[in-house]
């Protein structure tokens, strides 16, 4: 009689074995955790994880990275980002640009420039807000529409489903656990992608009366060809938003920062002409270097306003 | 005689998964007239703003450029990046208030600003990518669903090696990345629906965030913070030192004028 212990092997002649080995690379593969009822080594058991702690061995093991992971809001975030691209990384931006560049930049040393570093946080923050709303706001119903349109033109076209054979139906049914075969509904649907769904689907037709081992290797590829194609589409679909609504956001960034650095952070940058207008008559030393110190502000600050590529 | 030993315990548990994830969202429905009136709101979107807008030669194109792009968005985001420097260089140049030498340095400093962070966004990209790759399985193991997926995958990467080992390179079979398998085979690992589309859209997500983790760090944090600062520095000197060579030109051409 032979016993295949798939996942502990509970007798003690291994453990002896193990206590005896002195190889320390064996005890050290043996202090990994089994994750998902794997075998580490497919040659040795693992002893050190009996059953009764089955679960907290699993528990222990996790590594920061995996706790980060194994959260509800972590799942969140991929959901999010596997929905909605641009919001995803506007989102990120809003965490980067909005949070954690402000706290930076007001945190580093040197007092000389302290307005300047508190206008800069402020900047950074409004334009961080600005760009995950507006993305948000957009991109949103954007990406469902697209899904929406998507899912149609993938679907059988109506003439395609009369060609198929009963044999064929019931083959399709068995292979997708009893769901019956979807037709477009939409009759102004995406053409770009439903011509070529409309190709893979002539092409597997065509199959079934090929029998020739290269001539099949050869549809087979035309049809993983397309099925990319049809893939490329459904991401340039969904991040050329990001394209399209670069221009009118960064415009609404540079209309808006200034309303929203005086109302929200009750910041207000002097202006180039109000410092030009000073009145000239009282020119003492001390004020000449006052007037300096303003026009210096102005070119420094105009110069620190670039914040790298995507503000 | 041959007995294996194989406890049952995960099928039971992921049928019972299945059923509390069921059962859960039965019970959430407090929303489901927003929900469906939002919904119906993103189908007239698509049908009337997205279809007009998306359906045209470009977009086919795109398709066929990044078809075989393991990771397409990277490339979105870097062009997405280039029209907004570009807006901000146009800006640069068109300001009146300021003097025409500082005009063409601070946007030279700003193109030259996003090609570094490209580059740096590029490489850091790539580098992680094995890195994130792990984590990726990590990540899709914490679930049965995606334990059972990810097996799946293995299982049929090894099968595909195994029969590439005896043919032509251009009859070979290319391996199944986790997304496309997902969507080819899932079904057959995950019965219940909502699952596999949860499952289909974290390994997804998880895929992007990568280049949209790396390229946001890049531009928006790291280049800002570190990149900026040095640049004006060099910006402000090469000027200070051009006003310099232009003072100490000026009095040899007022000699020869005299």
């Amino acid at each position: 009689m032979n016993i295949q212990p798939i996942n502990y092997n509970f007798t003690r002649k291994k453990r002896l074995s193990r206590e005896y080995d002195p190889a320390p690379s064996n005890r050290l593969k043996d202090n990994n955790a089994e994750v998902c009822g794997q075998k580490n080594d497919k040659n040795e058991y693992n002893v050190n994880f009996s059953g009764g702690l089955h679960n907290r061995s699993e528990a222990a093991a996790k590594s920061f990275m995996e706790k980060i992971m194994d959260n509800r809001a972590f799942d969140w975030l991929t959901g999010f980002s596997g929905k909605h691209n641009v919001a995803a990384s506007s989102l990120i931006g809003l965490f980067l640009a909005g949070g954690l560049r402000p706290a930076i930049t007001i945190s580093l040393p040197g007092k000389k420039d302290k307005e300047d570093k508190i206008y800069a946080a402020g900047h950074s923050m409004a334009s961080g807000l600005i760009g995950f709303g507006f993305s948000t706001l957009i991109t949103t119903p954007l990406d469902s529409g697209i899904n929406y349109i998507f899912k149609d033109a993938k679907k059988m076209r109506q003439q395609d489903y009369d060609k198929l054979s009963k044999e064929e139906i019931a083959e399709y049914m068995r292979k997708n656990n009893g769901e019956p075969i979807q037709i477009r509904k939409l009759k102004k649907g995406l053409t770009i992608v439903s011509d070529k769904v409309d190709e893979i689907n002539a092409l597997k037709h065509q199959l079934s009366s090929v029998t020739d081992f290269v001539e099949r290797g050869k549809i087979y590829d035309k049809i993983r060809n397309l099925e990319k194609v049809v893939k490329g589409i459904e991401t340039s679909m969904h991040n050329v938003t990001e394209w399209v609504i670069a221009i009118p956001r960064a415009a609404l960034t540079i209309a808006l920062i200034p309303p929203i650095l005086k109302y929200v952070f009750h910041l207000e940058k002097q202006s180039k002409k109000t410092v030009m207008k000073q009145p000239q008559q009282n020119q003492t030393p001390q004020n000449q270097e006052d007037n300096l110190q303003a026009d210096r502000f102005f070119v420094t600050t105009s110069m620190n306003d670039f914040m790298g590529g995507v503000k | 005689m041959n007995i294996t030993v194989n406890s049952s315990y995960k099928l039971n548990n992921n049928y019972n998964n299945i059923k509390n994830s069921r059962q859960n969202n039965q019970k959430n429905q407090s929303f489901t007239g927003i929900s469906s009136a939002y919904d119906g709101f993103c189908n007239q979107v698509g049908v009337h703003v997205c279809r007009p807008v998306f359906n045209n030669r470009l977009i086919d194109k795109l398709g066929y450029l990044f078809r075989n792009s393991e990771n397409a968005i990277k490339h979105f985001l870097a062009v997405g990046s280039a029209i907004t420097s570009g807006m901000y260089v146009k800006q640069t140049l068109s300001n009146k208030d300021m003097d025409k030498d500082r005009k063409k340095t601070l946007a030279a400093n700003q193109a030259f600003t996003f090609i570094i962070s490209t580059i740096m966004a590029y490489t850091l990209d790539s580098k992680i990518k094995d890195w994130w790759k792990k984590k990726h399985e990590q990540y899709l193991k914490l679930s049965p669903e995606g334990c059972a997926v990810w097996d799946g995958m293995v299982k049929k990467n090894a099968e595909i090696a195994e029969k590439n080992k005896n043919l032509a390179k251009e009859l070979q079979q290319p391996k199944w990345s986790i997304d496309d398998y997902i969507d080819k085979f899932g079904k057959n690992h995950v019965m219940d629906e909502d699952a596999l589309a949860k499952l289909k859209i974290r390994s997804k997500g998880f895929g992007a965030l990568r280049s949209i983790l790396v390229f946001g760090f890049i531009y928006r944090f790291f280049v800002p913070l570190v990149v900026v600062k040095p640049t004006n520095w060099l910006c402000n000197w090469y000027l200070e030192n051009k006003k310099k060579n232009e003072a100490a030109k000026q009095p040899v051409e007022t000699n020869k004028a005299a």
